[in-house]
């Protein structure tokens, strides 16, 4: 497992890499997502974990564009030989967040314990647009009912927790 | 029992309401892989070298060591079991430090200044980070304030000042790390003298049989030990020369003047080149890493003889305006077959202000300490040492030096004139002279009257043998007879007529005595 996390980072670098030199991200992700879609599929797994010959084939008859590039075609052959292509999730995952950080894509998550109102949604959403004006903003707003009280934001990695569990972890902590 | 829920609920309310109620703010990010200690994570894109990263479940933290364009390479301080990969860990936006203060004063710690003595924790509310600059050129003073060793090649051959940085260098088994315990036990007869004893990779029975002797000698009341054994891990090494430097200047920016010694640094090298290998650093000479240097230039550099204003700093309340503080470095390094042009030594030498080099020949041949006269240098030592001692000591090192010389010729040639021979015996004396027992460290007074009977040819009609109790009884003589002078030497700084006669005739008079 650790070295399947460590390869999938590699790997993501790796392609991260090629697809800043060929700038053909959005490309890129098609195949990335394809192949995703496709190692969720039960029958295919089957025939990936059975018979490799047959799984490679398959792929190249479901999107014969993947024989037009020459990457594409060898990162195929890469996630075939090297058992990887289960593990598409993790380097989808990795890649996404290093194109992001590269791109200068900023993700805001905010976690809260109830639903908010679209009124307030808006102002969160200006209030952020304000503060990082240089930069594409993606909100996604949650529901975690674990937080009991407060809310929870994350900006890429940057965490702003104001929630109730964590102020009582943390009184909690400094009085041990 | 009956329970009452209105009082239970308005309870926790009450509760809820009283908390701290603050936002945190913190960098996550997720472990992707962990090697030997070296935790690959990614996110944590706002940390800095050197943050300490809280890992999850309380664990312990973790100490930023490499910043990678997407990933972030980090040193478990605490055991890397209990670490699964795809944890999250948070950045703490702190650098490692440690607990300081005199409740440390007679204590062993860890390189984080934790106890391992088993006497309870030690309570203090003051931490200094490990990692601090060093003194600028403006806080600092010349060095012009001698450090007595008690030893007395040192003291007369390589003197040392308070603020310098002397190292102490020679093969395994020259008695390095005995002339650094003499160092620590001849300070008890000083006041506002600390001590701080670094052991760096040691055998902790090797440091608890060290703790023992300065108990016995009651050195541990000034001495703080800050132990990292063999069985820590690489990264523990690491920081414990910064921890105990961190203590070190605390008791320096109170106005005191420390002593820390450094047991050895090429133990410190080693971990550090171990950490460097496996964070994938390139290698250079020895498979070092590159920043080698850097790594014991950063930290002898924080040694310094610092003035007024650079204490009153630390100390608002600080009234006397003449005291200063002092942080001398003595750092140890083990040669291999003396070979001192290896990469560390050369390193740890050209960043020192002088070498105290130790030769197995001398020890096995029964000079101890086995000090070579010839390469031991001290770069700043000789201003602080008193114009007596300079007075005194200034033919010791070329008497010695022609010694050695004629004992060689000597061997090839059986008839020698009468100059020879007195230059021979005269140099057998010195040697003898500068003999010294472990654990028996000498004051400077006893130092004054050798050398003065050396210099002044009252030790011409004295057997070798007999001269270690010469010594001693002259001392003892002096001392229940001539208190006053004893008092009078030790404030004066020049060797005056009358002392000189004064001191003649008290030698002259005991040797009547002595000879009887």
């Amino acid at each position: 497992m650790i070295d399947i996390i460590n390869i999938s980072y590699s790997v993501s670098l790796a392609i991260l890499n090629i697809v800043l030199l060929q700038k053909n991200f959005m490309e890129c992700k098609r195949v990335l997502f394809f192949l995703l879609r496709l190692s969720k599929i039960n029958k295919i797994k089957e025939i990936y974990i059975n018979d490799k010959r047959k799984f490679s084939k398959l792929i190249y008859l479901i999107m014969p564009k993947l024989l037009d590039n020459v990457f594409f075609k060898d990162f195929v052959f890469f996630l075939i030989n090297k058992n990887m292509f289960l593990y598409i999730n993790y380097i989808i995952k990795f890649f996404i967040e290093m194109y992001k950080k590269k791109k200068k894509l900023i993700t805001v998550i905010i976690y809260t314990c109830t639903t908010i109102s679209s009124k307030n949604k808006v102002n969160i959403k200006k209030l952020y647009i304000k503060k990082f004006c240089n930069f594409n903003l993606n909100f996604i707003f949650r529901i975690d009912k674990k937080l009991i009280a407060g809310f929870k934001i994350y900006i890429n990695d940057l965490v702003y927790d104001s929630s109730l569990i964590n102020s009582i972890k943390i009184n909690f902590c400094s009085k041990e | 029992m009956s329970l009452k829920f209105d009082g239970i609920s308005e309870f926790i309310k009450n509760k809820i309401c009283k908390l701290n109620n603050k936002t945190d703010i913190y960098y996550e990010g997720l472990i992707i892989s962990i090697v030997d200690n070296i935790i690959k994570i990614i996110g944590l894109s706002g940390v800095f070298i050197n943050e300490l990263i809280e890992l999850p479940n309380n664990i312990g933290y973790a100490l930023v060591f490499d910043l990678d364009r997407y990933s972030v390479n980090a040193i478990s301080l605490v055991s890397f079991l209990c670490l699964e990969v795809g944890m999250k860990v948070k950045s703490t936006g702190r650098i490692l430090d440690v607990p300081v203060g005199n409740k440390l004063l007679g204590r062993v710690v860890n390189s984080l200044g934790k106890y391992i003595d088993g006497r309870g924790d030690i309570e203090t509310n003051i931490y200094y980070p490990i990692e601090y600059d060093c003194p600028r050129i403006i806080d600092r003073r010349s060095i012009n304030r001698p450090l007595y060793t008690g030893y007395k090649s040192i003291d007369s051959m390589i003197p040392i000042g308070m603020g310098q940085r002397e190292l102490i260098i020679g093969d395994r088994k020259t008695g390095k790390t005995s002339i650094a315990l003499d160092i620590i036990i001849n300070q008890r007869n000083f006041n506002n003298i600390k001590c701080v004893y670094v052991a760096i990779g040691q055998k902790l029975s090797t440091v608890f049989s060290l703790v023992k002797k300065l108990y016995y000698y009651n050195a541990m009341d000034y001495t703080v030990v800050i132990a990292s054994s063999a069985s820590d891990s690489a990264i523990m090494q690491y920081i414990a020369p910064y921890s105990g430097c961190s203590i070190a200047e605390y008791f320096r920016n109170q106005g005191d003047d420390v002593i820390i010694i450094y047991d050895d640094l090429s133990k410190h090298a080693i971990s550090y080149r171990q950490i460097s290998l496996l964070l994938r650093r390139p290698p250079c000479r020895e498979a070092y890493p590159g920043d080698i240097f850097y790594i014991h230039s950063r930290l002898l550099e924080r040694a310094a003889y610092v003035n007024y204003n650079f204490i009153k700093k630390y100390n608002v309340n600080y009234k006397k305006n003449y005291l200063t503080g002092s942080l001398t470095a003595l750092p140890i390094v083990e040669t291999y077959e003396e070979d001192i042009s290896s990469f560390i030594p050369t390193n740890i030498i050209s960043i020192t202000d002088g070498q105290i080099f130790l030769e197995s020949n001398l020890f096995n041949s029964g000079i101890k300490p086995a000090i070579n006269p010839g390469i031991s240098v001290s770069r700043v030592g000789s201003s602080a040492q008193t114009n007596i001692m300079k007075h005194l000591s200034s033919s010791i090192r070329t008497s010695l030096s022609q010694y050695y010389e004629l004992l060689n010729f000597s061997q090839f040639s059986s008839d020698l004139d009468k100059d020879t021979i007195n230059q021979l015996s005269y140099g057998k004396k010195v040697v003898e002279i500068l003999k010294q027992k472990q654990y028996k460290p000498i004051s400077y007074i006893q130092q004054v009257l050798i050398f003065f009977s050396l210099k002044y040819g009252y030790l011409k009609d004295i057997n070798v043998c007999s001269l270690y109790d010469f010594e001693n009884k002259l001392y003892k003589y002096f001392i229940s007879n001539y208190f006053d002078l004893n008092i009078k030497i030790k404030l004066i700084d020049e060797l005056d007529n009358k002392l000189i006669s004064n001191l003649k005739n008290i030698i002259s008079s005991f040797k009547l005595i002595y000879l009887k």
